[in-house]
């Protein structure tokens, strides 16, 4: 009988035990849960990017500096401004982020007129190439490109290869008028002269061949303004009422991270931004010349003026 | 060795199934679609006006959904139907815009509309007309969310026509208006608009166009 209580006792004793490390695992990992959940939540509110909540990220969207005094309470920009549109290198197995593509939008919401400066990867900036300012951050490259043409840069989209792809198929793919026979295996772009309907993957290829040219880099970065200008057509005829511009902000503020910008100024500067007309956007390849890097060629310093007063290039159109 | 024998390995696996369902459970309670679905029909409550009436509404949002609440969802068409009065009817009647006209439109566009858009966006050119009698088509309601979830805009979509006789013969005057309403305060007023206007009258036919937030 002794015996047999110990026994019974030893039993109960375990079993105790036991039911305490399960209900303490389980206690444990709904704790975790509820914790995580918490802090994801209170994450997610506080603005930080949460890819379940949030959806892909296509893009980086940041303000650099103030417009003008309207533009603090988000109204419609009331002077020239410039933004910058980077497309970066990264990519799985590349990192640094360096800027490949640089163009610089001049806006002047007055005149309704812009223009667009494109900048070749490889232009000497401070002893390096400009694109290397990129790897520091879209702000970095903002000064360094702002400084090259010695205009304040306010804006700043910055897109990377995933980003870029993931952001022209999410429009519905862009039709590109092909300047030129494209025949590149180091891109994959094969397209043949004329307007050609691109997938984000082809509009990727198309907008890094430079083994087709002669000049490389200088007709690749005059291809890729061409590229930018027919997606701003092809966007432009979508914000012509108010439902269509809500489902493009819509869909840029679910894939953009956004920094120092509100949904409201991008619904202002959407506004201005599609109310020129891109037929109207001179392209504009900066001069160059030939050296380690490329430097700044004749006309480029009467061009930057030109462009810094109003944003715009006079004469180009 | 007749001890009673707890299935531990057992309950162990089962305790990792229930916390990997309350994981589940836990984090799908803010759930979010994958894809881009963007339009939703919220309803919002019929909102009686003596012309404006809602049709259809869509709502775009770069984060959670909010459909349109029932009271914004009156302000605007409440405003809306003041700068229908105000700018449309009332210089058909009496040859004036209405005293409340410039209340219906924010700070950032007051200027615009009751400046040099003023002639595009209001009846004022035209003068009093007799027989004066006037349709509009349902209001299509857009609204944007933010990436919280807020409200942050609600566009009113609507077609306004106008005809009548003045002294020198027959007057048609047809609108296409969009305004955009933005909170300010506790109310709803227009921050941008885009309206066109095509008068059909005895001395011809013209087309004005009036868009703001895009410069002069």
């Amino acid at each position: 009988m002794t015996r047999t209580t110990t026994n019974d006792n030893t039993a109960k004793h375990r079993l105790g035990r036991r039911t305490k490390r399960i209900l303490l695992a389980i206690g444990g990992a709904t704790t975790a849960v509820v914790v995580a959940c918490v802090g994801i939540s209170a994450a997610w509110l506080a603005g930080v990017h949460v890819p379940l909540a949030s959806g892909a990220t296509y893009l980086t969207v940041a303000k650099v500096a103030p417009i003008s005094a309207a533009d603090s309470v988000g109204g419609a920009p009331d002077s020239h401004f410039f933004i910058l549109l980077v497309g970066n290198d990264s990519r799985p197995g590349v990192g640094g982020a360096r800027g490949d593509a640089l163009h610089v939008l001049g806006v002047n919401p007055l005149l309704h007129k812009a223009s667009m400066i494109d900048i070749p990867r490889d232009t000497c900036w401070n002893g390096d190439k400009i694109n290397v300012g990129n790897t520091q951050g879209p702000r970095q490259q903002a000064a360094d490109v702002g400084g090259l043409l010695g205009v304040p840069i306010s804006y700043v989209v910055d897109v990377d290869f995933a980003g870029f792809t993931g952001l022209v198929d999410g429009v519905g793919g862009v039709d590109v008028d092909v300047p030129t026979q494209m025949h590149d295996s180091y891109s994959g772009a094969y397209f043949s002269p004329g307007m050609q309907h691109m997938t984000g993957g082809q509009a990727l290829s198309f907008s890094r061949d430079r083994h087709d040219f002669p000049t490389s880099d200088i007709v690749r970065t005059h291809n890729q303004g061409i590229l930018i200008l027919d997606a701003m057509r092809q966007l432009r005829a979508k914000m012509q009422n108010a439902p269509g511009e809500f489902r493009l902000l819509a869909l840029l503020g679910r894939h953009a991270q956004l920094d120092g910008i509100g949904m409201k100024d991008l619904y202002r500067l959407g506004r201005v931004a599609f109310s020129l007309n891109p037929d109207q956007i001179a392209n504009i390849t900066i001069p160059w010349t030939n050296g380690g890097c490329l430097g700044l060629g004749a006309g480029a310093s009467s061009l930057f003026a030109d462009f810094r007063d109003d944003g715009i290039v006079e004469g180009a159109h | 060795m007749d001890a009673v024998h707890f299935p531990f390995r057992n309950v162990r696996l089962g305790a990792g199934a229930l916390a990997f369902v309350l994981l589940v459970t836990a984090c799908g309670g803010g759930k979010h679609s994958s894809g881009d679905p963007t339009t939703t029909q919220p309803k919002v409550a019929a909102v009686k006006t003596s012309v404006l009436k809602v049709g259809s509404v869509d709502v775009e949002s770069a984060g959670p959904q909010t459909p349109i609440p029932t009271k914004v969802g009156k302000a605007v068409l409440t405003q809306a139907q003041g700068y229908l009065d105000d700018a449309l009817f009332a210089p058909l009647k009496n040859g004036r815009i209405g005293a409340t006209y410039a209340s219906h439109f924010d700070a950032l566009v007051r200027a615009e509309a009751t400046g040099h858009d003023q002639a595009a966006l209001t009846n004022t050119g035209v003068g009093e007309i007799d027989d004066l009698q006037t349709k509009a088509t349902p209001v299509y309601l857009s609204a944007l969310d933010g990436t919280l979830g807020d409200l942050m805009y609600v566009a009113t979509n609507f077609d306004v026509t106008e005809t009548g006789r003045n002294d020198a013969g027959k007057v048609a005057i047809k609108h296409r208006v969009e305004l955009t309403f933005a909170p300010v305060g506790n109310d709803w007023l227009v921050t941008a608009y885009r309206v066109q206007t095509t008068r059909t009258l005895p001395t011809g036919t013209t087309t004005t166009t009036a868009k703001s937030g895009a410069g002069a």
